[in-house]
């Protein structure tokens, strides 16, 4: 393999890591990965990205247990990089798309078995069959949405119960829907059907920004001194920066006439509504989030809302770009310049809450994240000795149940971590489990 | 006649909606793509059979000529097929029943085939076949073509033309030939390798 495709691996591998690990961030921590990829809150400033209000709260003793995962999963990839070169005969879209689906930053030690078969097309004058076979599955059951945040590297500065900060924003978010009577024709190899709608349809939007942020958290009840009880708020004003926006609303869709094949023309329609503004159409966008954390004892429990009612001004050209049924040809139109166009940074909630019931931590979260999806990670760990003992479980974006485990053993300040963990984020939805590897820092833990 | 192209349009958004497909399946290295086109049902002139005057006896039989079942039809396939996958293989089949009811005699059955921009007549037949008539006894035959490099590349296009003939030749002696002939079945199996 040619030295520049690894060079090309490698940093679509990083790039996918990088705009992903907000929502999958137990690939970038063996132990969470371990404990079900729950949130680990401990306060300080390590954990204010997800809840403010952390800032304030002090750290749990014993708890500076900072986590790393090795990219142990690039190096076959390393080895072996799959081919991008359609005239290769190595070349598999499938695979690139479970790429995508799924960062290879882990060890996939059960990697999806591409499916084997034929695909039979069948063409009569009034039948159409698409027989996938095998690869039915990858056809998606329900509308397919892949997104991505990013929110980091932040660089804060700290001034008391103050701070101020930048950090970049990038929110990607695509929906795929694939209707119903095409889903059935492709999926289940249903005959296309006379005088039917045949459509689907793709809405894009992608943005990114600069933020200025300034904030403070502090406690309102207790939290004095050594004391950790106490109830704790903080706020984060963001000052935004457009550096760049597109939006694309694309809608493929025919009808069948009497015959499939007939003498009657299939009108097939295709529009897409653009928006995009370039770096120096970009406006300014405000921001806020906001949090709230009790604890209580060994309990705490916290609630944050990000991003809310964030907007951005821009200025937009907006196009659309349409079939023409008799030529085939793509025309693009332009319909106007220099529009003002506000748009919206999607919030997203998390709900985190943690114990210790003897010397297990109990940790579990909620989220609802910016792209509208609903997750839940549970996890407990225990140290006897030198090795701590992890599990956990997750519902993913799809309420399908996860689960984790792991293990870590203790060597001096730091501690080798171990972990495997199941998804399902591929074509065919087959349940995957990766291994991950990695350290832990453990400068304040004495056992 | 050169048929109405414009009448063909539907073909395209359906090629349009299998390269949706096409985009994922082949572009899968483990995937062939396998097409039955039945021939056939694009040909309404077909779809009975035909039944032909009596061919008098004469001295060393009399040839009809060569006249069409088939004058030009339009078979419509995927649009962007060939953008999508590579043809390795077109396999083309003739399926017929020649059926006398008086007399003896033989019939060659001739397909043409051609893209949008050439009469079909005009090509070389990429199917002949000989088929014979014998009162009480229908002769049915089979006739298939393989691996023929020109088939494989009219069968990139998203649209084909086709022409069917027949060409009689009457008894010597006895009973004058009367019957018909009816094609059963003509269909071509693409298989096609991932390009994308």
């Amino acid at each position: 393999m040619r030295p520049s495709n690894r060079i090309l691996t490698l940093l679509g591998t990083l790039a996918l890591v990088a705009v992903v690990s907000d929502a999958h961030a137990q690939m970038m921590s063996t132990r969470r990965m371990g404990m079900g990829g729950v949130q680990l809150m401990h306060g300080g400033t390590g954990s204010d990205p997800v809840n403010v209000a952390y800032r304030a709260v002090p750290r749990e003793p014993g708890s500076d247990m900072h986590s790393f995962s090795l990219p142990v999963g690039v190096i076959p990839l390393l080895q072996d990089p799959p081919s991008t070169d359609p005239d290769d005969s190595t070349f598999s879209a499938w695979e690139l798309i479970n790429l995508g689906l799924h960062a290879p930053w882990n060890i996939a030690l059960n990697p999806p078995t591409e499916p084997e078969g034929d695909i039979t097309v069948t063409i009569a004058r009034n039948e159409l069959i698409v027989d996938l076979g095998a690869l039915q599955t990858s056809i998606p059951q329900n509308d397919l949405t892949l997104g991505a945040s990013l929110r980091a590297p932040a660089f804060i500065w700290g001034v008391g119960r103050g701070f101020v900060g930048v950090a970049p924003l990038l929110n990607v978010r695509d929906e795929f829907k694939l209707g119903a009577s095409l889903r059935e024709a492709l999926r289940e190899a249903q005959p296309f059907q006379t005088n039917t709608d045949y459509d689907f349809s793709n809405r894009f939007t992608g943005q990114a920004a600069g933020q200025l942020m300034v904030g403070a958290a502090f406690p309102i009840l207790g939290g004095q001194g050594e004391n950790r009880n106490g109830l704790y708020v903080g706020a984060r004003a963001k000052l935004l920066r457009g550096l760049a926006y597109s939006d694309v609303d694309a809608r493929a869709a025919f009808s069948t006439n009497d015959t499939l094949f007939g003498s009657q023309p299939i009108d097939l329609g295709y529009t897409a509504y653009t928006r995009y503004a370039e770096p120096s159409n970009g406006g300014w966008g405000r921001g806020l989030d906001a949090g709230v954390v009790l604890v209580q004892g060994p309990f705490t429990i916290g609630l944050a809302a990000n991003d809310i009612a964030s907007r951005i001004d821009w200025k937009v050209k907006e196009t659309v770009t349409s079939l023409d049924a008799v030529t085939g040809n793509y025309t693009t139109i332009t319909l106007a310049e220099n529009v003002a166009y506000t748009s919206d940074v999607p919030d997203s909630w998390v709900l985190t809450a943690s114990t210790r019931l003897g010397p297990v931590l109990v940790a579990a979260d909620a989220f609802r994240d910016d792209h509208d999806e609903i997750t839940g990670h549970a996890g407990a760990e225990i140290w006897t000795g030198p090795l701590a003992l992890r599990a956990g479980a997750s519902l993913d974006a799809r309420q399908r149940m996860q689960l984790a485990g792991g293990v870590g053993l203790k060597l001096g300040p730091i501690a080798l971590d171990v972990a495997v963990a199941t998804h399902q984020q591929n074509l065919a939805e087959e349940r995957e489990l990766d291994l991950g590897i990695g350290f832990s820092l453990l400068p304040g833990r004495s056992n | 006649m050169r048929p109405d192209l414009k009448s063909f349009r539907g073909a395209r958004p359906i090629g349009a909606a299998l390269l949706l497909a096409a985009a994922l399946v082949t572009g899968c290295a483990k995937h062939d793509l396998v097409m039955r086109v039945d021939l056939l049902s694009f040909t309404p002139e077909l779809q009975s059979p035909f039944v032909f005057p009596p061919v008098p006896v004469t001295p060393g039989g009399l040839a009809t000529g060569e006249q069409a079942l088939v004058d030009d039809d339009v078979v419509s396939l995927i649009e962007g097929l060939s953008d999508a996958s590579t043809i390795e293989n077109v396999s083309f089949r003739l399926r017929s029943v020649a059926t006398a009811i008086t007399g003896t005699g033989t019939d060659t059955l001739r397909v043409y085939v051609s893209d949008m921009l050439t009469d079909p007549r005009t090509t070389v037949p990429i199917a002949t076949d000989i088929v014979t008539f014998q009162a009480g006894v229908p002769d049915t035959s089979q006739l298939v073509i393989d691996g023929n490099t020109r088939l494989n590349d009219l069968f990139k296009n998203s649209q084909i033309r086709i022409s069917v003939t027949t060409s009689l030749r009457g008894p010597a002696a006895g009973a004058p030939l009367e019957g018909s002939l009816e094609i059963i079945g003509m269909d071509a199996v693409i298989v096609a390798g991932r390009k994308l």
